[in-house]
């Protein structure tokens, strides 16, 4: 083993124990004709996550969950970063509030 | 989200004797949001909301709608103020006019107030049956001091901003 591999695993191994806890990539949620898609967005559990939602519709939509403590409107054909805190395993139900007789989606952190 | 739905109401609904079906608070679009100073704003309105204390001369009851604004920092505001931010300490004035009822006119200043959904600004509005209405609000910058020195200053407010829809009551969405 060369120097240059050793140094390079101590690199990596320390990342992997010292590093700060690595971002999960934004998950892309996609609004049209008032439905979530994905409706389910599974995240992980204790982790700061990220949802770039899409809203494909014409109309803004108000994102809204009273679990996540999040409301974000996102104007129609526009897209919205919804940032979510660390979350307890669980399920967080969340609507298009505008739209809600359709407009349903939940976040599972595991 | 703000559902406002009593035990006993849920009884009466299952008996069929609930005078009102719509209970529940609920909310409505009233229009696109406006970007501003780097600021959004969006009007709403919901109905079915119960109040602690009533804003002095807030409108209430069945004819009446729960006007809201909602004005968070977008992207890139100046004042370091991140994205989502609340901007409390607003002074955001109402008015509201009907197409083809020149008499009915309204106007006054939304309160800063929290719910469920967050913090947010409203009154009540007394309104004038179903129609076309247009929203105007003028809002002047938060009543904040400010850093100016060098390192840490935030640039001088902007002057008010004014934003207006046109919406018809009562929503067709949901």
């Amino acid at each position: 083993m060369s120097l240059k591999t050793v140094l390079a695993l101590t690199a990596l191994a320390g990342a992997a124990i010292a590093g700060p806890a690595r971002a999960q990539a934004p998950i892309t949620v996609t609004l049209k004709d008032h439905r979530f898609s994905p409706a389910e967005i599974r995240v992980a559990a204790n982790q700061p996550a990220i949802l770039n939602v899409v809203n494909d519709d014409p109309l803004a939509e108000e994102f809204d969950s009273t679990a996540l403590k999040v409301e974000k409107v996102i104007a129609g054909k526009q897209s919205g970063t919804v940032r979510i805190h660390p979350l307890r395993p669980g399920r967080y139900p969340f609507m298009g509030e505008y739209h809600s007789a359709t407009a349903q989606g939940v976040v599972v952190a595991q | 989200m703000r559902f406002v739905l009593a035990p006993s109401v849920l009884a009466l609904s299952a008996l069929g004797l609930a005078a009102s079906p719509a209970l529940a608070a609920q909310e409505f679009y009233v229009g696109e949001p406006v970007m501003k100073e780097g600021l959004q704003i969006v009007p709403n309105y919901l109905t079915g909301i119960q109040m602690s204390a009533h804003v002095p001369g807030m409108e209430m009851g069945k004819d009446a709608i729960h006007l809201e604004a909602d004005v968070h920092a977008g992207k890139d505001e100046a004042h370091s103020l991140a994205e989502d931010t609340w901007i409390p300490y607003l002074t955001i004035k109402y008015q509201i006019t009907k197409k083809g009822s020149p008499l009915y006119h309204k106007s006054g200043v939304l309160a800063a107030m929290v719910a469920k959904d967050g913090l947010h600004y409203a009154n009540g509005v007394r309104m004038d049956g179903p129609g076309t209405y247009r929203l105007t609000y003028v809002i002047s910058p938060p009543k904040l001091y400010r850093h100016v020195d060098k390192a840490s200053g935030v640039p001088d407010w902007w002057k008010p901003i004014k934003a207006a829809w046109t919406f018809q009551y009562p929503s067709k969405s949901k």
